[in-house]
């Protein structure tokens, strides 16, 4: 799978899921068949982090910044994190940062 | 209530569109099931009505007043059925799940042995209110075991419940459950390699909730609710309870050391784990 650019901004789809928090997960029931999806640790902050806003840079610079983590590895974590949620249906990845 | 827990055989009605072939449906305040040679109708406040079609079926009309229609009925006026069977400690309920044959009825029979009140076998009803923890409802109190059951729990043995199944009803052996009380665990009951307990993060329990299909379905068509609404009720019951998984090899050998593990979990209010995390 190519990496997405982190240019792009992630946007989520919530007219697709429900999510619930319950202790320190997030769990997402995407609504066409039901499946779920635990996020935890590093998947649920970059979860929480998507706002349709920020781009994939800004929200691995924040969240490196804000755990004290290597930029690099943390971009990396947020691109397969969006490619894979994209993928299922929950994120779209059309627009960029201008 | 007691009319709603009337079951009478009888000549079911004609439904307009006709019978389901070996299926459900539901209506608004009533259902239908059709199994092969029997029948079975339900309507709120008039109970259920079934029908032998097949003499040779009548001895399974038992299990499925005790069952699946027991749980429909249920389902149709808003309690939540649950594929389990449950004991009582400390003032609330430890539930026990698996797909039939894991051993749901055995392990219970065995806490019931030492000394837990039962509060219901293979189907237990849970209301759900509009917070904290559900409440469950206390269920059938005779428990069905498979013949070599018997001899791990010391239950003693009745009449035959289930032919097909091998299944016989035991003696009751300790005080049953009489009122609502909390639930505060399900522990899932699975064949392993080698015999342990360990706890599931809420993710997971949202997701065995979900993985109970039968129940889940039968609470949807009756209640006719959206996937969305279904996930917040089992969101809401996963956020308020523990849940665990318990793995014991077949052989009934293990069952002693698979016992004292449910054992520990329920006095402990289902916070042991030990795999040691």
């Amino acid at each position: 799978m190519t990496a997405l650019e982190t240019d792009c901004i992630p946007q989520k789809f919530p007219d697709r899921y429900v999510e619930t928090a319950i202790d320190d997960e997030v769990v997402v029931m995407r609504l066409s068949d039901g499946d779920m999806y635990s996020l935890e640790g590093t998947a649920r902050d970059i979860w929480n982090s998507v706002d349709g806003q920020r781009s994939i840079a800004r929200i691995a610079a924040d969240l490196a910044k804000r755990h004290d983590h290597d930029p690099a590895q943390v971009t990396a974590d947020v691109q397969v994190f969006v490619a894979e949620l994209g993928a299922a249906g929950l994120l779209g990845t059309d627009a960029r940062e201008a | 209530m007691q009319q709603e827990n009337r079951a009478a055989e009888g000549v079911v009605p004609q439904l307009e569109g006709g019978w389901p072939r070996e299926g459900w449906r539901f209506g608004e305040d009533w259902f239908a099931l059709d199994q092969p040679g029997l029948r079975f109708f339900y309507r709120r406040g008039a109970g259920v009505t079934w029908q032998v079609l097949d003499e040779t079926q009548r001895k399974a009309v038992p299990l499925y007043l005790s069952g699946s229609v027991y749980a429909a009925a249920a389902s149709l006026s808003g309690l939540y059925p649950l594929h389990v069977s449950a004991v009582l400690h400390a003032g609330r309920v430890h539930a026990f799940g698996g797909p039939s044959g894991a051993g749901k009825s055995t392990i219970t029979a065995a806490l019931a042995a030492r000394g837990y009140p039962l509060v219901a076998d293979d189907t237990m009803l849970l209301y759900l209110g509009s917070h904290g923890a559900p409440q469950c409802l206390p269920g059938h109190k005779r428990l069905k075991l498979v013949r070599d059951a018997f001899k791990l729990t010391g239950a003693a043995r009745e009449e035959v419940a289930d032919g097909e199944r091998d299944k016989f009803y035991a003696r009751a052996i300790a005080d049953a459950a009489e009122n609502l009380y909390p639930l505060a665990s399900i522990t899932f009951l699975e064949t392993s390699a080698e015999t342990g307990l360990y706890i599931l993060s809420s993710g997971q329990r949202v997701a065995r909730l979900q993985d109970d299909h039968y129940t889940a379905w039968m609470f949807d068509e009756a209640q006719r609710i959206t996937r969305p609404r279904r996930f917040a009720l089992q969101a809401r019951i996963a956020e308020n309870i523990s849940m665990a998984v318990l793995g014991r090899p077949k052989d009934p050998a293990h069952f002693p050391a698979s016992l004292d593990l449910a054992v520990r979990f329920i006095e402990t209010r289902g916070t042991y784990d030990s795999s040691g995390n």
